[in-house]
């Protein structure tokens, strides 16, 4: 089934998807193929790069927990989005070691694909595993400014265990990021709707993804204080993966758009791990999860790509949905915000995945942020 | 306002900007904190804004210190830029709607509407721009004061680092600098040390393997020194040791190095130098006398003239043949021979070396005497025609030595144009040839004839030898027309339009001009068209070969057949045989000289014979 260069296979038929490939290639010889796999097929990635590479046909993807086709969940299966034209791409290594550097590196392979006049976005597939993804995004802004869009989300593993998890013909790679230049292209839009708490603390210790102190002392002994205070939960070291999903930190900004960090991990130290950096010295708030707005955050990505467009629309939609946001919501709520996106949206097809973190530019312009608990969506088939 | 909202962003900014020791730094990690928090797309900084020039200027040239977010301004930081006045003047300030007053910004092209202004203290200002103003229920103009305040004081702790950093980093490299010249460099003098020294050796000896030029290695020591620092003191000697070296730089060539060793002892490294030995050792030798002579007028220590004399050793070198340091060794024999020899001396290593000099020192002395002495002689060559008229002489200077007896002008010529000596030389065979021709004048068979005389290329580019030459000429009355200057190609070598100039002139006088030794030097034929000359001299080696060598014949043939196309006279010298004269008439050549005819005669010889009209029957014969 699919519309618009957007195919998903209910199941990975090696066959069938070289069908595809080259009737697709019959009708646009520049093609090239963004393929996202659930965890679950992971094992199929390596025949699919043989595939590609036998055929010579262009290819990048990445693993995600899920993958969302029309209005539902996927666990199994293939999704394919072709570039009519295949866009500059690469997948670089080596990021968590070298943030300024590998942020020069791919300003380096996008500045000179850029010019003024066609409007472009980087679009960024990263190892959700990655702890420096914050201070990577500060960086590529400093370079690139504004002759790009922002957007791009977290690939891996549900269980947040370490795995290759991006790919293109010849290599699978984990703690890297894919870097794709959608041109001409208007950007994506980004919202999570979560209420924010007015209570803050400062991080008083971070280091990455993990905040070891909050108020000076051990982050979780805090996290569990928050929580027993706000909401009567007690969170133990045994229950801590059922609920945390549930109370997440919000980052403070001036314009009340507050940046989700959902703890996913706890060490001896009693130190959480968030998806996506903590800022050093960030103040942080204990946000009140349940209360999420669903149709206002649906109602803001719609005007939002109506404004990105101004005017016609695309034939599909990309959109890629947080995997704890889903935890938090439960399935059926999930699955009612794709339905209702759907509706609000009228795309020709919607296609995207489960995603471990999401990077866009808020509803506003300009700089790029790392969210989590959000849903990111960009049009697809205006030009790639 | 709700501080709880407030102040963890200006915790962070707080803490952002003392994490900051660098004024750059510090700029853009502030600016990309506030776009972070405000949502603002882009900002930029200038600090030090001017006053106004005029109090309705609306524009202001200002300095942009940092921007984020706007790649077109971006480029433009660091530069002077026209802003608008009321963009960047005045309290902090938030306004949306603002079009007009945005599109005065270069580089964004009308796309911002909205901007925030926070002045930084009297440092400077922030502006943030937006397309439109992003949502905020935050003072955004009051809340940022106290961090702006901290800004302002950050801005001037990191101007202070900045500038104490860059201060450090030029210490050190002058530090370096200076450690770097101090390991290759005497302190004292600041001339070249050892090590340097010695590594300039290596380098000679490596390019003279692929030349076969030789170097010389010269060791300079002043003459008793132990005495002169116990006498006048170290300070006034130490002095002594860098005028030295100062007046040693003067006198080495481009290229040469000049080094100490420590004490009084100098090195010199002269490379590179002729490829065959003895001429090697004349020009380091000169080289040495250069020095000494630089080293001759009084130095002046402690208010006080002293006169001091150097001994100079030198040991000559070639490629690797030798080691280093045998190398150093007899250039230290050397200077220890030149002591022995009674000090203010030039000692060669090399005794068959130091012969060859002292021969040529004791005949560069001999020669400078030989005139006063009245040691030089002329001899006349008969110079002849195809019908067997003696048509003039070429005058031949001999040098009688008391000792050595006659010297001959191949040994005494070349080293009086090394000394000048030449010139005067020249000068005397000039006078000498015009007083014959005066002479002859009284007696009507000889009236008519000629005389050639050389003329040095050395005394030919004299500044003064027309003059000195039409000086003779208003002398000597009418002869000008009987007097043949002899040049050689060599005076080519020099500047063509002024060896010209000095032809004609001397020959508006009525000069004649032959070129010797015509075919074994460089003549362009170009050149040789313009040369207003009388006469080609054929050389003699083509001359002793034309009966046995085709190629000389051929020479002998081309050299007639051009001359005869520029219309000059030939003569041939060297002339021995008949064979010889008779190839030369067949080939067209109809003036003779050489030993076939007479050979080089004491004036009243030939007179003599001129005046018995002795050439031998048989050759007249030959000859008509």
């Amino acid at each position: 089934m699919g519309s618009s260069g957007m195919i998903y296979f209910s199941s990975v038929d090696m066959d069938s998807i070289e069908s595809l490939l080259l009737n697709w290639r019959t009708e646009f010889p520049g093609m090239g193929v963004l393929v996202m796999v659930p965890e679950s097929e992971k094992d199929q990635v390596p025949e699919l790069q043989a595939l590609c590479r036998r055929q010579r046909i262009s290819l990048c993807g990445a693993v995600f927990p899920q993958l969302i086709y029309g209005t539902e969940f996927h666990r199994s299966g293939i999704c394919l989005l072709r570039f009519d034209t295949m866009p500059y791409m690469a997948l670089h290594t080596g990021v968590l070691e070298t943030t300024a550097e590998s942020a020069e590196r791919i300003a380096a392979g996008v500045s000179p694909r850029l010019d003024d006049d066609t409007p472009a976005t980087l679009f960024l597939l990263l190892d959700g595993l990655l702890p420096n993804i914050g201070t990577l995004l500060d960086e590529l802004y400093l370079r690139l400014a504004n002759r790009v869009h922002y957007a791009g989300v977290n690939a891996g593993s549900e269980t947040f265990q370490a795995m290759p998890c991006l790919f293109d013909s010849h290599d699978m790679v984990g703690n890297g990021v894919l870097a794709i230049l959608l041109k001409p292209h208007r950007g994506a839009v980004l919202e999570h709707g979560y209420q924010t708490q007015a209570h803050a603390l400062p991080a008083t210790s971070t280091d990455g993804n993990r905040i070891i102190h909050i108020d000076w002392r051990p982050a979780f002994e805090v996290y569990q204080g928050l929580v027993r205070a706000q909401f009567g939960v007690d969170i133990t070291r045994e229950n801590f993966y059922r609920y945390a999903v549930h109370f997440p930190f919000g980052i403070l900004r001036a314009n009340h758009c507050t940046l989700v960090r959902i703890p996913v991990m706890l060490d001896d130290d009693n130190a959480l791990f968030c998806i996506g950096e903590v800022p050093a010295h960030s103040m942080l708030t204990l946000l009140e999860a349940p209360r999420v707005d669903s149709l206002n955050t649906l109602e803001t990505l719609r005007q939002g790509l109506a404004q990105l467009r101004g005017g016609s629309a695309a034939n599909g939609l990309l959109l890629f949905y947080c995997a704890g946001r889903k935890q938090h919501m439960g399935d059926a709520a999930a699955e009612e915000e794709l339905r209702i996106f759907s509706e609000v949206t009228q795309p020709a097809a919607v296609a995207g995945a489960l995603a471990l973190g999401e990077i866009g530019e808020s509803t506003l312009w300009g700089y790029p942020l790392f969210q989590n608990a959000t849903l990111v969506t960009a049009d697809w088939g205006t030009g790639q | 306002m709700n501080r709880d909202e407030v102040i963890p962003i200006l915790y962070e900014m707080a803490l952002t900007i003392g994490g900051e020791s660098s004024v750059g730094p510090l700029l853009t990690r502030t600016l990309q904190r506030l776009l972070y928090y405000t949502s603002f797309p882009a900002g930029f900084i200038c600090l030090d804004l001017p006053a106004p020039t005029a109090v309705d200027a609306e524009i202001l040239t200002a300095r942009l210190d940092a921007a984020v977010g706007d790649y077109q301004l971006i480029r433009h930081v660091g530069e002077q830029l026209a802003l608008p006045r009321r963009l960047l003047l005045g309290p902090a300030a938030k306004a949306d709607g603002q079009t007009e007053l945005l599109s005065g910004m270069p580089a964004t092209q009308g796309r911002y509407h909205a901007f925030l202004r926070l002045p930084i203290g009297k440092l400077g200002v922030i502006i943030l721009m937006a397309p439109r103003m992003p949502e905020t229920e935050l003072p955004l103009t009051l809340m940022f004061e106290p961090i702006m305040a901290h800004l302002a004081r950050a801005v001037l702790l990191c101007r202070n680092n900045d500038q104490y950093a860059s201060q450090l980093i030029a210490d050190k490299q002058r530090a370096d600098t200076r450690a770097e010249f101090l390991a290759l460099h005497d302190a004292l003098t600041g001339l070249p040390n050892r090590g340097l020294l010695l590594d300039r050796i290596q380098q000679a000896m490596a390019m003279a393997t692929h030349s076969g030029q030789y170097g010389a290695l010269m060791t300079l020591n002043i003459d008793h020194f132990k005495q002169l620092n116990d006498y006048y003191g170290y300070e006034a000697c130490d002095n002594m040791l860098v005028e030295t070296a100062r007046r040693l730089e003067t006198c080495i060539r481009e290229g040469d190095t000049v080094a100490r060793f420590g004490g009084d002892e100098f090195m010199l490294l002269i490379w590179p130098l002729p490829a065959t030995q003895n001429e090697a050792a004349i020009q380091a030798e000169q080289i040495a006398q250069k020095i000494q002579q630089g080293l001759t007028p009084p130095y002046r220590l402690n208010g006080r003239e002293l006169s001091a004399s150097f001994s100079i050793g030198i040991s000559l070198f070639r490629a690797h043949l030798d080691t280093l340091e045998t190398l150093l060794r007899n250039a230290e024999t050397s200077v220890y021979q030149a002591k022995i020899a009674g000090r203010n001396t030039i000692r060669f290593f090399d005794p068959e070396l130091q012969s060859v000099i002292m021969t040529r020192l004791e005949l560069e002395a001999d020669l400078l005497r030989a005139m006063p002495l009245k040691e030089f002689l002329l001899y006349y060559q008969v110079q002849a025609d195809d019908q067997g008229h003696i048509t003039g002489a070429e005058v031949l200077i001999r040098w009688r030595h008391p000792r050595r007896g006659l010297v001959s002008p191949a040994v005494f010529i070349p080293l009086a144009e090394e000394t000048g000596a030449i010139v005067e030389i020249g000068d005397w065979v000039m006078q000498m040839a015009c007083e014959t021709l005066r002479g002859w004048q009284q007696h009507p068979r000889m009236r008519q004839l000629q005389l050639a005389v050389n003329v040095s290329a050395v005394q030919f580019h004299q500044p003064d030898f027309t003059d000195k030459v039409c000086r003779l000429m208003a002398r000597y009355g009418d002869i000008a027309g009987l007097l043949k200057l002899e040049l050689t190609e060599s005076v080519m070598l020099d500047s063509a339009e002024q060896v010209i100039q000095k032809i004609q002139i001397l020959k508006n006088l009525g000069l004649r001009f032959s070129l010797d030794d015509f075919g074994t030097g460089y003549s362009s034929l170009a050149y040789l068209k313009r040369l207003p000359l009388d006469q080609l001299k054929i050389d003699q080696s083509f001359v002793r070969d034309i009966t046995s060598d085709p190629s000389a014949a051929v020479i002998i043939q081309t050299i007639i057949g051009m001359a005869q196309n520029l219309g000059l006279e030939v003569i041939a010298e060297g002339l021995e045989t008949k064979e010889q004269l008779a190839l030369l008439m067949r080939y067209g050549c109809r003036h003779y000289q050489g030993y076939l005819l007479s050979k080089p005669l004491p004036i009243d010889a030939f007179e003599t014979l001129f005046e018995q009209g002795a050439l031998s029957l048989s050759l007249k014969q030959a000859l008509i």
